[in-house]
């Protein structure tokens, strides 16, 4: 009669998840759950440590501990024979790292444990990452598992490992029995091996209250491990856009040398850090975050009769890949106003319309200045001001929707250490790949970068989490640095930019006197993109600059 | 294995943990269902977590008239979709800890693929139930998308069983060949 109803599962918590929910849920409900709070549910039962997250590829990994009785709270981890063959081992305690390296050897795996203090992680890479096959399907390249609770290794073979989790399904094995991974030791190769790290992290108000840990599986030789310090807890969560490309390079100044670039961006930490922070907290009821920016576009202009689209309608204003076109610079004021619940009303006003030639500049006066398609009242609805600029007012969403400040919250709790805040943006891919901290080299490098300059570009990062972003740039070598450059609001400041293979680039504009971001514009820079176009090289093709940021009580009002 | 009755009863009394094994049991159940709702996976997470809290907070009025707690978890889930900014705000501090506890995938292109196809599912697959009238709408909603026989949609929507029936025939006649399979995996029982 219909269609069969759709797969949900990938919208599902995996079990780890379910279970670092409901131990997130009992503590919000139960004694502690209001005033102050106590310690988390795990540590009262008595094992130490370590919670499981994620289990990442399609081997869904989960096992069973047959026997649920019977642990020895006093020891590190305890180790339990499977019914259908193998062991699950529970890990109680962050000790003892040579006998559950032992432990996992008699079960069939090599792998290296490291128990680290509280706040380090492993310096990666320490091993070639590597991924392990199933037989029959699937495969586990590792994971990252932060929060509260205690994780337990399961080794079974895959058959036995499926027989148990359709157990799981049809409901006969409770969920308190599944181990948040399981490994088939005849899936690893002889050169394969599993490396385990776990640290104690916060959690919960308590310094030590949860831990990270991380499991990746290496190919060949594994390196001891280096101590680095550690991502902050709750860093799972945290999602910023990807950036950078393998054909990233850093533009700029090549005459400057590393130390003077370092140089200027501990100055501009210095200037964060004495600056104040325009926005210090999100908006509570009734209450808005008003932001106001200054947007410029590159548009081309078809003079009349070459219109593109409908014939009624025909735009008369295109997006830069026109050969014929005029191009022309379209700015744009732009006043948003977000509600808590991440709902927008948004202001539009075109400023004048600059073409790149003064040729084209006159032939577009006389044909009568025709708005560019975002304002064209034909299509639009767009009225005029009081100096007959034209404008538009329209309700939407904030492109983060209602998560928009869940995810400002989520901004002020990154760490204001700069080595560890590099970590946190650095490791937010689940950190098993190799980290390579340099724009020039590395795709990881550069994104690296560019989610530092997110977090100087948001209004409410904190003076200290500004400085921390300068000096984790400072630190990141081979930046690409342009000093002295304008902003799309006619202001100057120092720059950090890259260019891609295609010529296209990104620019971060910031005054250095005060380390706050002015603009962000992506560049026509290379002679490539710049020929395509029939636009100059410096040519920004989209910029915002960054003019005012604050709560407002209603959206009729500005800052002053 | 405790029954859901047990570990209601201990909640209603405190018990916390109980709870916890309630949220295990049927956390996948109810985010299903607002999954089917809203065709959207943070709505659908954090009314999934609204929905827990709700039934902590309110323990204390609420009694299990069936043997799952299934039905009396899905009818708040229908309550809170319905008013979901509402109940969520009263949570705020809850949901930002329940939310931001989680594993990170190894693998999130992969992971976002997968999910993008389900929701694209989802949104299919639901588009037509999302249409009806709200009373259609609901009903229909828990017979297609949770496992609950009509008595036990009766007792979530605190409707009599013959209001559901009726229901359900409009929404029947209304949609006509985009009724949705409803038989699968379905208890003898609503046969009735």
């Amino acid at each position: 009669m219909t269609k069969p109803k759709p797969d949900l599962s990938p919208l599902l918590p995996d079990d780890a998840t379910l279970k670092a929910r409901r131990s997130a849920l009992v503590d919000a409900v139960g004694p502690g759950g209001q005033g102050p709070r106590p310690a988390p549910a795990w540590r009262r039962r008595g094992p130490r440590l370590a919670l499981g997250g994620g289990v990442a590829l399609a081997a869904v990994a989960v096992a069973l501990i047959v026997s649920a009785g019977g642990d020895n709270p006093s020891k590190a981890f305890a180790v339990k024979p499977q019914k259908g063959g193998g062991v699950t081992i529970k890990i109680y305690s962050l000790e003892d790292a040579s006998g559950l390296e032992q432990a996992l050897e008699e079960a069939g795996i090599k792998s290296q444990v490291t128990w680290l203090p509280a706040g380090k992680v492993c310096r990666e890479p320490h091993y070639k990452p590597s991924i392990v096959h199933f037989p029959g399907g699937g495969s586990f390249g590792g994971m990252n598992m932060g929060g509260p609770g205690g994780i337990t290794i399961g080794i079974s073979s895959t058959k036995a490992l499926r027989e148990s989790f359709g157990q799981r399904r049809r409901g006969e094995i409770s969920a308190d029995e599944v181990a948040n991974i399981t490994l088939d030791p005849e899936a690893f190769r002889p050169d394969q091996s599993v490396v385990l790290s776990g640290t104690p992290a916060p959690y919960d108000g308590d310094p030590e209250g949860g831990s990270i840990t991380k499991m990746g599986v290496a190919e060949g030789p594994v390196e001891p491990c280096k101590l680095v310090p550690a991502l902050p807890s709750g860093f799972g969560a945290f999602g910023f856009s990807e950036g950078g490309g393998p054909a990233y390079a850093p533009r700029g100044d090549e005459a400057l040398p590393q130390a003077a670039i370092t140089a200027d961006l501990r100055q501009a930490a210095n200037s964060a850090e004495a600056s104040d922070t325009q926005v210090e907290a999100p908006p509570g009821p009734g209450q808005y975050l008003y932001a106001k920016t200054k947007v410029v576009q590159l548009q081309g202009w078809l003079p009349k009769g070459h219109g593109k689209g409908s014939k009624t309608h025909p735009r008369y204003f295109v997006p830069i890949n026109d050969p014929s076109a005029h191009y022309a610079l379209v700015p744009a004021l732009k006043e948003v106003w977000t509600a808590p619940d991440g709902k927008t009303h948004v202001r539009e006003t075109l400023g004048r319309v600059n073409f790149l030639s003064s040729a084209n500049q006159r032939l577009w006066d006389d044909a009568g200045s025709p708005p560019p398609w975002a304002f064209d009242p034909s299509e639009h609805d767009v009225s005029r001001d009081g100096s007959g600029r034209r404008l538009k007012d329209f309700a939407a969403n904030s492109f983060r929707g209602r998560h928009e400040f869940t995810y400002m919250s989520r901004l002020s709790r990154l760490p204001t250490e700069p080595e560890a805040l590099r970590l946190a943006v650095e490791n937010r891919r689940g950190g098993s790949s190799p980290l390579d901290p340099s724009p020039a080299e590395s795709p990881r490098g550069g994104a690296t970068v560019e989610r530092l300059l997110e977090i100087l570009s948001e209004p409410i990062a904190s003076p200290a989490l500004r400085a921390a972003a300068f000096n984790a740039l400072a630190e990141i070598p081979g930046i690409g640095f342009e000093r002295d450059v304008t902003d799309g609001a006619g202001r100057r400041g120092d720059a950090i930019s890259w260019v891609r293979e295609n010529g296209f680039g990104r620019r971060f504009i910031f005054d250095p006197h005060t380390g706050k971001v002015l603009a962000e514009a992506e560049m026509i820079f290379g002679p490539k993109a710049s020929e395509e176009y029939g636009a100059p090289a410096d040519t920004p093709y989209r910029e915002t600059a960054y003019l005012q940021a604050g709560i407002v009580n209603s959206t009729h009002e500005r800052l002053k | 294995m405790a029954s859901d009755r047990d570990l209601w009863e201990r909640a209603r009394g405190g018990d916390a943990e109980a709870f916890g094994d309630l949220y295990e049991r049927h956390a996948r159940a109810v985010q299903s269902y607002c999954l089917w709702r809203t065709a959207d996976l943070q709505v659908a997470e954090d009314a999934t977590a609204t929905v827990f809290l709700e039934a902590w907070r309110k323990r204390g009025h609420l009694t299990l008239s069936t043997d799952s707690a299934a039905p009396l978890l899905l009818g708040i889930a229908n309550n809170v979709v319905r008013r979901q900014w509402r109940s969520q705000r009263r949570y705020r501090d809850a949901l930002e800890r329940v939310r931001n506890v989680g594993p990170i995938p190894n693998d999130l292109e992969a992971e976002a693929i997968a999910r993008l196809d389900a929701i694209q599912q989802l949104r299919e697959g639901g588009e037509a139930i999302r249409k009806l009238p709200r009373r259609e709408r609901e009903v229909l909603a828990l017979l297609a998308w949770s496992d609950l026989s009509y008595g036990e949609i009766a007792e979530a929507l605190g409707l009599p069983v013959g209001t559901v029936r009726s229901r359900l025939a409009r929404a029947r006649t209304r949609l006509g060949d985009a009724f949705p399979d409803t038989t699968a995996a379905r208890p003898a029982e609503e046969t009735l």
